[in-house]
C-alpha cells in the first residue's frame, strides 16, 4: 500500500472527529455571536464584551490562572521530585509506578467520595479547606503521571553523559538540574502540556466536591459556563469558549516560539 | 484419563508417599466415580419409604409451581404505570420503566383499579380471614387513607377508578352486578351507592371500563353505554352489540366515543358507542388474547397467564389525522380533569393536533431541550425550587413566551381573583397556574389560652411574634410544663418569606443586607436559644402539630384545613401584607416550533372551563365566582369559612415562592442556620454569606 | 544517602497510595471510618453490609452493565480509529496537519457544555438520540486518542520505517511488522487512558440517553455529595479499571512504558 493510501485512510476517523467535534465548535461559535439560543439575530461581540465585563467570569480566569497555574506548578514540582528518586530506586520503580498511575484511573466519583469526607467543602467557606481539597486532589490524580513521564524520560539519557559529569565532579544534584533536565527538556514540555489539560478537565472534581456554586476561591471559568448554561444562556457559554479557545492559543502560541527559540539557539 | 493425570504420574516425587501423590489423588477419585456409576449410584440405595416421600415432594413441587403460572396475575393500569399482582405480591412498573419493583406483600388482595386521575395512586380490596373486606388506597406503594370496610356482603367482579371513586362492579344476593360508587374515605360511608344514570339499567354489567370522563359499561344483555362521569349522563343513548369478549374505553373522535373490542372471533375491533358500529382496527393480536388494558398511549393485550402479548399505538388504531405532537413536559397528567377540558377546547381550533405529555425530570437536560430547538418541549412545568433559574429569569433571557398581551389572557381578568402576581413579573405574565399550596400557621387554642394570646383573625406583623415570643417565654418560667412557641417550620417560612420577597429574578438582584433580614436573623437566633422552638425528629414522618407547640407551619391544602383553628403568617409590612405561595406555573417555551399553540393552550389551560374543573379544596379558589367550581366530588371535610377566608386572602397576597435550591442546600445541608441557632455565626455572616451566594446565583 | 532518598520515595509512594487504601477500607466498615479517624464520635463496625446492599439495587447493577458495554464498545472503536489517526498525524506531511493537532488539543480544554447543544441537536438530525451508540461514537471519536497516538508514533525513529521499507514497499505491512510491536506497550497505556474516559462519562449520557435504563452508572454515583458515604459503590466503580490495570501491568515491562 502507498503511504498516500495508508494517510488516506488515516485521515478517516479525522473526518469522524472533525463531524463530533468541529462541527458543534462551529455551531458554537454561531451561537456566541447571536444574542441568544431563543433569538437569532446577531449580537456581533455584544456577548464577548457582556462576558468580559461580569465579575464571575473574570473571577473564574483569575482562579483559572492563578489556582490552576498553581496547580500546574505544583504538580510539576512533584514530579521533578519523584522522578529522580524513581530513577534512582530501580528496585522500588516498578511498584512506584503502579501507584503513581493508578490515581489518574480510579473514577473522579469514587475519589471525590473520600475527598468529602477528609476535607470541609461547604461553598459557604471561602477558605483554605476548598482550595487545600482542590489541590490535594489534582496533585493525587495527576502529579504521579507526570513523574512517571518524566522518569521515562531521565531513562533516555544516555549512561554516558552522567558519568562524564561524575568523573568531573558533579554531585546528583548538580547533575539533575544541570544535565538531566535541559537534556529532558522536550519532555518536560509534554509534561506541561498533560499537566494544562488535566487542569482544565479538573472542572468535573470541583463540581463533585462543590457542587454548581463553590466559594470565591474554587470559582473557575467553568463554574461559569455551567451556570449560564442552566441558566439558558448559551449564547454567554458558547463566548466563553470561544474566549478559553483564544486564552489557549496564545499560551501554546508563546510556548511554541519559546520553543522554537531555544531549538534554534 | 486425561494429559494432566498422565503428566502426574509420570512426575516422580522422590520421598514422598504415594497415597501424597496427586496422581494418585486423582486416579483414586476417578475410579470411585466409575464405581459408583456402576452401582446406580446413592438413589438405588436407598430406602423404599425414603424414595417415596422424594417422589411426593417433586410431583407437590410441580403441581405448585404448575399451580402458580396458571393463576393469573391481575393487573391495573394508569398514566403513572401499570400494577400487577402475582404470588401475593403487588408490583407496580413506572411508566419508562422497563420492570416492575414489588411495593407490597398482601396474600389477599382480591379486586384492585388504578385512579386514572390520580396517576401512581391503585385502590384495592383485601379479603381477611374473618370474611371482612377492606379497601385500601396505596400512592406507589405508599399507604394512603387507612383502609374502610366494605359491605361484608359486596362481591366484587371488577373495579375501576377516578378521582378518588370506585366503581366497582357489585354482586350479592340483593344486587345483581349492578356498578356501585364507593367512596374510598372510611368516612364518606354513607356516600356509597349504586350509580344512577337517566336512560341507562344498573344491572347485570359484565365489563367495564374507564379513561379519562367516560365509562363504557356492557351488561349482559350486549348493551353497551358510553357514560359521562363528570356530568354523570349518557353520551348517547346505549346501543345492542352481542358477542363482545373485552372492551377498553377508546378514544373521541368527531364528537363520537369509541372503544376498543374484542369480538366472538378474537379480532380487535372499534366500537362507535353512538351507532353501534364496528369495524375492524387493522391489526392482528395474538390469538390467545384474553384481555386488555391501556394507558394515555398505548393499548396492551395479554394471554390468560396475563403475559403481554401486544402493544399498539392508540393514535394509529384510531386513524386519527394528526398533523404534530404539542408536548407537554412535567405538567399535570393529561387526565386530570382541567387538562381534558383544555385538550377537547384546544383540539377544536386545532383538531389535528395531539397534545402528548412527557417527563424530562433534569434541569440540564430540560434547557439543553428548550435552547436547541428541536422540538419536544412546547409547553412545561416547573416549580420554583428545582436548582434552575426560576420562571422570572427565563422570562429575562427569553426562553419562554410572555403571555401578557394574549387578548384570551386578558379577558380571563374579570373572572380570576387577583391572583395573577403569581403567574407574573415586573407586570409580565410567564405563565398559567396548575397548583397553589399556601402556608397557613396553625394555632393550637388550648395553649393560647394558656398563654394569654389574642388569637388574630386578620393581618400581624413579625413584631406582634416577636411580643408573642415573650409571653410564651414568660408563661415557661413558671408553667409546670414548657411550651413551645413554633415547630421549626415557622422559621423555614420566615426566611423563605424574605427570600422570596427580596429576590428578583427578573432584573438578577437579591438583598440580604437590609436591616429587615439582620431582624429576622436574630430573631432565629433569639428563639433557638430561649428554647422556644420545637424540632422535629428526623424520623418523625408524621406531619401533626404536636401538643405542646403553639403554632406551627405546613402547607395545607384547602380540603385539610377543616375547623381547625389557623392565621395568616406575620408579614413586614401591614400597609402592604405580601405572603408565601408555593406556585406551579405551565409555560410555553420559546423555541417551540408551534408557539401560537403552545400558547393558546395554556390559554385554554387557564380558561374558566377548565379551572372550574380544578378542585379547588386542593388549591384554592381561583375563579371569583365559587358557584362556577360546580359539583366537586370532593369528599374531604370543607373548610370553615374563616379558613376558606385566610387560604384565599394569602392567595391575593401572595408571592411565588421561588426560592432557589442552592439558597437551601447553603443554609440546610451545609449547616448555615444551624451555625446561626447554635450562635456560632453572628447574624451579619449569616447575611454576608447569602448576599455573596446571592449574588452568585442569581446575579452572575 | 540512598537509604534516605529510598525512604523518602517509600513516603511519598505511600502518601500516594493512602486515599486508595482508605476508601478500600472505609467501604468495608459500617459508620464513617474517615469521620472516626477525624476523631469523630461515629458508631462503626465492620461489615459487608455496604456490599450485601448495593448488589440488591437492581437498577446499579443495571446501570454499571451499562457501563460496561459502554466503555468497551468505545474502546473496540476508538483504539483502531486512535492508532489511524496518530499515523496521520505524525507521518502526513501535508499542510495543516500542525494546525489539526493544536485543534485537537484546544477541545480537550473544553468543557463539554461549550459543545453540548449542538451535540444534542446533532444527534437528533441523525436519530441517534436515546440511543447508547450515540454515546459510543462521540467518546470513539474522542481528540484525546490521536493525540496520544500522535506521541506514541512520533517517538518511533524513521529509521525504522526506512530500514523497513528496504525489505518491504508496502506501507500497511511495514505499519503492521515492524511498528506496531514496537506501539504495543503505548497502546497498552492508550487503551487505559481511554477505557477510563469512557467509564467515567458524565455529561454526554445525560444528555443523550433520557432513558435511565440505558444509563451507565456514573450518573447515578454522580450524586455523591448528598453526603450519604458511597464507599462501597465507590470502590465497585474503580474495580473494573483496576482490573484491566492489573492485566495490563503484568503483560507490560516497566521499561514498556515510554510515550513521550
Amino acid at each position: 500500500m502507498k503511504k498516500q493510501k495508508l494517510l488516506l485512510i488515516g485521515a478517516l476517523p479525522l473526518l469522524g472527529f472533525a463531524a463530533c467535534y468541529l462541527v458543534p465548535l462551529g455551531m458554537t461559535v454561531y451561537y456566541a455571536l447571536v444574542n441568544s439560543a431563543f433569538d437569532d439575530r446577531f449580537a456581533g461581540l455584544d456577548n464577548f464584551s457582556y462576558v468580559m465585563s461580569n465579575q464571575y467570569f473574570q473571577m473564574g480566569m483569575q482562579n483559572l490562572s492563578l489556582l490552576g497555574g498553581g496547580m500546574i506548578l505544583a504538580a510539576l514540582l512533584a514530579s521533578l521530585v519523584i522522578a529522580p528518586l524513581l530513577y534512582r530506586h530501580p528496585k522500588l520503580t516498578g511498584l512506584g509506578m503502579a501507584v503513581l498511575l493508578l490515581p489518574l484511573l480510579i473514577p473522579s466519583v469514587s475519589a471525590v467520595s473520600l475527598w468529602s469526607a477528609v476535607f470541609d467543602t461547604r461553598s459557604m467557606l471561602a477558605s483554605a479547606s476548598s482550595q487545600a481539597a482542590l489541590i490535594t486532589l489534582y496533585l493525587w490524580k495527576y502529579a504521579g503521571v507526570g513523574a512517571v513521564l518524566l522518569y521515562t524520560a531521565l531513562q533516555k539519557i544516555p549512561q554516558a553523559i552522567t558519568d562524564a559529569a561524575a568523573l568531573d565532579g558533579a554531585g546528583a544534584v548538580r547533575t539533575y538540574f544541570a544535565i538531566r533536565l535541559p537534556m529532558a527538556g522536550e519532555q518536560l514540555a509534554g509534561v506541561m502540556i498533560f499537566l494544562t489539560m488535566f487542569m482544565f478537565r479538573c472542572y468535573k472534581e470541583s463540581y463533585l466536591l462543590f457542587g454548581d456554586y463553590p466559594s470565591s476561591k474554587v470559582y473557575m471559568l467553568q463554574h461559569y459556563m455551567n451556570h449560564q448554561y442552566v441558566k439558558m444562556n448559551f449564547q454567554y457559554v458558547a463566548a466563553c469558549a470561544v474566549l478559553l479557545v483564544l486564552f489557549a492559543l496564545i499560551l501554546y502560541g508563546a510556548a511554541f516560539l519559546i520553543m522554537k527559540r531555544r531549538r534554534l539557539a | 484419563m486425561n494429559k494432566r493425570i498422565h503428566q502426574a504420574i509420570e512426575n516422580t516425587h522422590a520421598g514422598l508417599k504415594p497415597n501424597e501423590f496427586l496422581a494418585d489423588k486423582i486416579i483414586a477419585e476417578h475410579h470411585h466415580r466409575q464405581d459408583e456409576k456402576r452401582k446406580g449410584g446413592y438413589w438405588l440405595s436407598l430406602p423404599q419409604k425414603a424414595k417415596n416421600i422424594v417422589v411426593f415432594a417433586l410431583v407437590l413441587m410441580l403441581f405448585t409451581v404448575t399451580a402458580f403460572a396458571l393463576m393469573r396475575p391481575m393487573r391495573a393500569m394508569d398514566d403513572g404505570g401499570v400494577w400487577t399482582y402475582e404470588e401475593d405480591k403487588l408490583m407496580f412498573q413506572r411508566s419508562g420503566a422497563k420492570r416492575p419493583q414489588v411495593v407490597l406483600e398482601n396474600d389477599s388482595i382480591v379486586a384492585m383499579a388504578a385512579d386514572v386521575d390520580m396517576p401512581g395512586t391503585l385502590y384495592y380490596v383485601t379479603w381477611s380471614e374473618e370474611g371482612q373486606r377492606l379497601l385500601s388506597t396505596t400512592s406507589y406503594g405508599l399507604p394512603m387513607t387507612p383502609g374502610r370496610d366494605l359491605d361484608i356482603s359486596f362481591n366484587i367482579t371488577d373495579m375501576v377508578a377516578a378521582g378518588g371513586s370506585v366503581y366497582a362492579v357489585v354482586n350479592n344476593k340483593q344486587i345483581r352486578n349492578s356498578i356501585y360508587r364507593i367512596s374510598v374515605y372510611p368516612d364518606q360511608a354513607e356516600f356509597d351507592a349504586a350509580l344512577h344514570i337517566e336512560g341507562w339499567t344498573n344491572k347485570r354489567v359484565s365489563n367495564l371500563s374507564l379513561h379519562g370522563d367516560v365509562l363504557f359499561a356492557y351488561r349482559e344483555t350486549g348493551e353497551l353505554a358510553a357514560i359521562n362521569l363528570r356530568t354523570r349522563q349518557l353520551y348517547c343513548s346505549p346501543v345492542k352489540v352481542k358477542g363482545l369478549l373485552e372492551i377498553v374505553a377508546g378514544f373521541e373522535k368527531d364528537g363520537d366515543q369509541y372503544a376498543f373490542v374484542i369480538n366472538e372471533e378474537g379480532r380487535l375491533m372499534i366500537l362507535n358507542a353512538r351507532t353501534g358500529e364496528m369495524f375492524y382496527s387493522g391489526q392482528r393480536i395474538d390469538k390467545n388474547t384474553e384481555s386488555m388494558s391501556r394507558d394515555e398511549t398505548n393499548l396492551y393485550t395479554y394471554d390468560f397467564d396475563g403475559k403481554q402479548t401486544g402493544c399498539y399505538n392508540i393514535l394509529q388504531l384510531s386513524g386519527k389525522k394528526v398533523d404534530h405532537l404539542l408536548t407537554i413536559v412535567d405538567g399535570p397528567h393529561l387526565e386530570e380533569p382541567s387538562m381534558a377540558i383544555a385538550i377537547e377546547m384546544f383540539n377544536k381550533k386545532y383538531p389535528n393536533v395531539e397534545v402528548v405529555r412527557r417527563d424530562i425530570l433534569d434541569n440540564r437536560v430540560l434547557a439543553t431541550e428548550m435552547m436547541a430547538d428541536e422540538g419536544g418541549v412546547d409547553v412545561f412545568a416547573m416549580q420554583g425550587m428545582y436548582g434552575m433559574t426560576p420562571a422570572p429569569g427565563l422570562l429575562a433571557n427569553g426562553a419562554i413566551i410572555d403571555l401578557t398581551d394574549m387578548p384570551e389572557m386578558q379577558a380571563l381578568r374579570d373572572d380570576y381573583r387577583d391572583i395573577w402576581g403569581l403567574m407574573s413579573t415586573h407586570g409580565r405574565q410567564y405563565g398559567v397556574l396548575w397548583e397553589t399550596g399556601v402556608d397557613l400557621f396553625q394555632v393550637n387554642p388550648k395553649l393560647a389560652e394558656a398563654v394569654g394570646w389574642e388569637i388574630p383573625t386578620g393581618v400581624w406583623t413579625w413584631e406582634d411574634f416577636d411580643a408573642l415570643a415573650d409571653k410564651v417565654y414568660a408563661y415557661n418560667q413558671t408553667a409546670e410544663k414548657p411550651i413551645y412557641l413554633a415547630g421549626e417550620n415557622v422559621l423555614t417560612n420566615m426566611r423563605w418569606q424574605y427570600e422570596a420577597t427580596h429576590t428578583d429574578y427578573y432584573l438578577g438582584t437579591a438583598d440580604f443586607q437590609t436591616a429587615e433580614y439582620l431582624a429576622l436573623l436574630e430573631r432565629i437566633q433569639d428563639l433557638s436559644v430561649r428554647g422556644l422552638i420545637y424540632i422535629k425528629d428526623p424520623h418523625d414522618l408524621s406531619f401533626d402539630m404536636p401538643d405542646n407547640t403553639l403554632l406551627w407551619a405546613e402547607e395545607h391544602a384547602l380540603g385539610k384545613l377543616g375547623n381547625d383553628t389557623y392565621v395568616l403568617p406575620p408579614v413586614y409590612d401591614i400597609e402592604n401584607p405580601l405572603f408565601l405561595v408555593d406556585s406551579w406555573c405551565l409555560m410555553a417555551n420559546a423555541n417551540s416550533r408551534y408557539p401560537e399553540e403552545a400558547a393558546y393552550f395554556l390559554a385554554c389551560y387557564a380558561s374558566v372551563e377548565a379551572t372550574s374543573n380544578q378542585f379547588y379544596l386542593n388549591c384554592g379558589q381561583w375563579l371569583k365566582d365559587k358557584s362556577l367550581y360546580g359539583e366537586q366530588h370532593d369528599m374531604r371535610t370543607p373548610p370553615s369559612a374563616q379558613n376558606e377566608y385566610l387560604y384565599n386572602f394569602v392567595l391575593e397576597h401572595g408571592v411565588p415562592q421561588l426560592r432557589d435550591l442552592e439558597l437551601m442546600r447553603l443554609q440546610i445541608t451545609e449547616g448555615l442556620l444551624e451555625m446561626l441557632m447554635n450562635g456560632d455565626i453572628t447574624p451579619q455572616e449569616y447575611a454576608d454569606t447569602m448576599q455573596q451566594k446571592a449574588d452568585m446565583l442569581i446575579g452572575g | 544517602m540512598k537509604k534516605i532518598t529510598a525512604c523518602v520515595l517509600v513516603v511519598l509512594l505511600l502518601t500516594f497510595a493512602l486515599p486508595m487504601l482508605m476508601l478500600f477500607a472505609a467501604s468495608f466498615f459500617q459508620g464513617d471510618l474517615i469521620s472516626f479517624l477525624k476523631g469523630e464520635t461515629v458508631f462503626l463496625q465492620a461489615s459487608w453490609q455496604r456490599y450485601t446492599i448495593m448488589f440488591d439495587n437492581e437498577e446499579l447493577l443495571i446501570q454499571l452493565m451499562n457501563s460496561i458495554k459502554i466503555a468497551l464498545s468505545t474502546l473496540i472503536l476508538q483504539l483502531p480509529l486512535s492508532v489511524l489517526g496518530g499515523l496521520f498525524l505524525a507521518r502526513s506531511s501535508i499542510k495543516g496537519v500542525g494546525l489539526i493537532r493544536v485543534l485537537l488539543l484546544l477541545l480537550l480544554l473544553l468543557p463539554f457544555q461549550s459543545i453540548m447543544v449542538p451535540v444534542f441537536k446533532m444527534s437528533r438530525w441523525l436519530n441517534l438520540y436515546d440511543t447508547q451508540l450515540a454515546v459510543i461514537l462521540m467518546q470513539a471519536f474522542s481528540p484525546l486518542g490521536p493525540l496520544i497516538a500522535w506521541l506514541l508514533i512520533r517517538a518511533i525513529p524513521g529509521e525504522h520505517w526506512e530500514a523497513a521499507l528496504l525489505d518491504c514497499k508496502s506501507q500497511l505491512t511495514i505499519f503492521c511488522r515492524a511498528i506496531m510491536p514496537q506501539l504495543l506497550p503505548g497502546l497498552a497505556v492508550l487503551t487505559l487512558l481511554c477505557f477510563a474516559e469512557a467509564w467515567n462519562l458524565v455529561e454526554l449520557p445525560l444528555i443523550l440517553l433520557p432513558d435511565t435504563e440505558l444509563r451507565p452508572a456514573s450518573l447515578m454515583l454522580n450524586d455523591i455529595r448528598s453526603g450519604s458515604n458511597q464507599y462501597a459503590e465507590a470502590v465497585l466503580y474503580a474495580l473494573p479499571i483496576l482490573l484491566l490495570y492489573g492485566i495490563t501491568g503484568i503483560t507490560l515491562k516497566k521499561e514498556d512504558i515510554s510515550i513521550v
